[in-house]
């Protein structure tokens, strides 16, 4: 059995089961190395350099922490579907491309990194191969908790849910890395006060403060860090970049120097799993730094601003009573004549482009549930919604707050906030 | 560069108005199965497949004026959203290709439209199961075992298969047998 990890967030995270260290040493999973966690919130944050693999393993050892404390109160599952769950855990972001919300966007719209998960796990892989070696009906069982099929739906609410193991890792370590405070809650405690009830996770009443402070950190970490302006500018940035790519690669008209991987995807050719696996950040940031002396000018004016952290800008935090649909040719236009292609130098950026959440409590209509909400269970054994017990979490979950941001370059801010002035 | 929001408010425009956020996420999971072009990814919650993203433009779209949403009651008594096309709206401003997107979709949608939100939860559960490899003959036991407080009967879920494969062949063909 390896040595345990020594984490930044959890100190050791052990790695005592056969099957975990055999997955660990995939090289599906050691991919993972070579995909950062948050894309491009460097430029933001310059710590955030961390990967899927550092967050892979800390969410297999919060599940593993989750797991023995619901065992320890009573609470029973499977053999398998323990192994089945840890598994899940530990590569449910195992079909994460570089850049993963911009590739499944531009690179390869159509087909998610779910899609992907779901190939690399029933596939001809390293990690079926672990997987079916422990029990054939194994990688099957991990697709169903993965996909939230599995009957035993706690155990699927822990690896995706408003309390998941996947959230508290992620919002513990974000905050870690990028030097910030907000994502931080007390972990150890909000684990003690887990409980399952009818099938479902449940919070102890008397942890209510602790889930408090972690619905608190998803809020903060949401607005201040995943939807932080300048993070979105570079995300934006890359967008056009690679469509500028893609466009020039259909139309034949540019020499595209990049690896051969990368290419298999820009060129709309087809995909296989192999090309997928093959492909990481570091082929994108190759490929970058060639377009940087493209002859094509959009191309290497977008790969130079994106390596050189020349961001566009956001014109304004558009109010929503603003907007106006038809002042989108008018600002066309406003690109257009400071000599910039609209179509690549002219973006716009809203909070549902942004692949994170914070808590919202739906209303209790039972013809409008959507989704499982975070339950409190009383001292009376009585189950509610958490906002109906917390004020703090009434005042901030009863309303989704929208924005958006207009980008463009700095060479035009001026001309677009006269534009959209008049 | 408003595709989608072109793609949702045609949709809503075209259904004549939605009643319910439930049944507005389970029409577009549909249709998106069928080669709409709707972007928005979704996962299998406990009622059936949802969007965040989704839910997240459908408030950007009230708030912008694309969409009026109105609390209204349910046959049933209980409180639900009704959205519709904001009277004179250019919609079309969105972006005339998405808003063509749909054109060929008309009768599929009315038809849709007309089904109550159990009805389409049930077809957009198994939809999601046929994606993620559920063949037919499982299709039954599996929605009984996820649906369990739902209560569907053999007969709604027998129909619902049924509709699947009439309504929906290309959904059918790509998920296989």
């Amino acid at each position: 059995m390896p040595e345990p990890f020594r984490d930044p967030v959890h100190n050791f995270i052990p790695v005592d089961v056969q099957l975990v260290a055999e997955l660990i040493q995939t090289r599906e999973f050691q991919r993972l190395r070579r995909v950062r966690q948050l894309g491009t919130s460097y430029v933001t944050y310059h710590g955030a350099e961390h990967t899927r693999f550092t967050h892979s393993l800390g969410v297999m050892h919060v599940m593993q922490r989750v797991l023995q404390h619901l065992r320890a109160q009573g609470t029973e599952w499977e053999p398998l579907e323990h192994d089945a769950v840890v598994a899940a855990a530990l590569l449910h972001d195992i079909g994460h491309g570089p850049f993963s919300h911009v590739w499944e966007h531009v690179v390869s719209p159509g087909k998610r990194h779910e899609q992907w998960t779901r190939e690399i796990i029933s596939g001809s892989t390293e990690v079926n191969q672990v997987l079916s070696a422990r029990d054939a009906a194994l990688p099957k069982l991990v697709l169903a908790i993965l996909g939230g099929l599995h009957p035993t739906r706690f155990l699927c609410s822990l690896v995706a849910g408003q309390l998941d193991a996947d959230r508290m890792d992620y919002l513990l370590r974000d905050s870690w890395a990028t030097g910030t405070g907000y994502g931080r809650f007390d972990l150890e405690r909000v684990i003690q006060v887990l409980g399952v009830r009818r099938g479902q996770v449940v919070v102890h009443e008397r942890g209510l403060h602790n889930v408090e402070e972690y619905i608190l950190a998803r809020y903060f970490m949401y607005w201040q860090v995943y939807l932080h302006r300048t993070t979105r500018a570079q995300e934006v940035m890359l967008k056009r970049l690679l469509t500028r790519a893609k466009h020039l690669l259909a139309s034949g008209g540019e020499s595209m120097p990049c690896t051969t991987p990368l290419w298999s995807f820009l060129g709309g050719s087809k995909q296989s799993l192999e090309d997928y696996l093959a492909v990481d950040d570091h082929d994108v940031w190759f490929a970058i730094k060639q377009w940087a002396t493209a002859a094509d000018p959009v191309l290497k004016d977008l790969a130079s601003r994106f390596l050189n952290r020349r961001l566009f800008k956001p014109v304004f935090r558009q109010h929503v009573e603003d907007a106006r649909f038809d002042l989108v040719d008018r600002l066309k236009d406003t690109v257009a004549k400071q000599g910039f292609d609209p179509e690549y130098y002219l973006a716009l950026d809203r909070t549902s482009d942004v692949p994170y959440d914070y808590y919202l409590a739906e209303e209790a209509d039972e013809g409008d549930r959507q989704k499982p909400s975070i339950l409190i269970v009383t001292g009376a054994d009585k189950t509610l919604e958490i906002s109906k017990r917390s004020e703090v979490i009434n005042a901030l979950a009863s309303r989704r707050r929208t924005g958006q941001n207009i980008y463009v370059p700095d060479e035009c801010r001026d001309a677009v906030k006269t534009a959209l002035e008049e | 560069m408003f595709s989608d929001y072109g793609l949702i408010a045609r949709l809503v425009d075209m259904a004549g108005g939605i009643d319910g956020r439930k049944k507005l996420q389970k029409l577009v999971f549909i249709l998106k199965h069928v080669g709409v072009p709707f972007t928005e990814d979704f996962r299998f919650h406990l009622y059936g497949p949802y969007s965040e993203a989704l839910a997240a433009k459908v408030v950007e779209m009230v708030e912008l004026g694309v969409l009026t949403e109105a609390k209204v009651e349910t046959p049933n008594g209980f409180p639900t959203y009704r959205y519709a096309l904001k009277p004179g709206h250019r919609t079309a401003l969105l972006d005339p290709g998405a808003y063509r997107a749909l054109d060929a979709y008309q009768d599929l949608i009315e038809e849709l439209a007309s089904m109550d939100a159990r009805r389409l939860e049930l077809l957009a559960t198994l939809l999601y199961l046929r994606d993620h490899g559920y063949g037919v003959a499982q299709l039954p036991a599996k929605v009984r075992d996820l649906k369990a407080e739902q209560e569907f009967s053999d007969e709604e879920i027998h129909r619902a298969i049924d509709l699947m494969r009439q309504v929906l062949p290309a959904a059918e063909e790509r998920s296989g047998t």
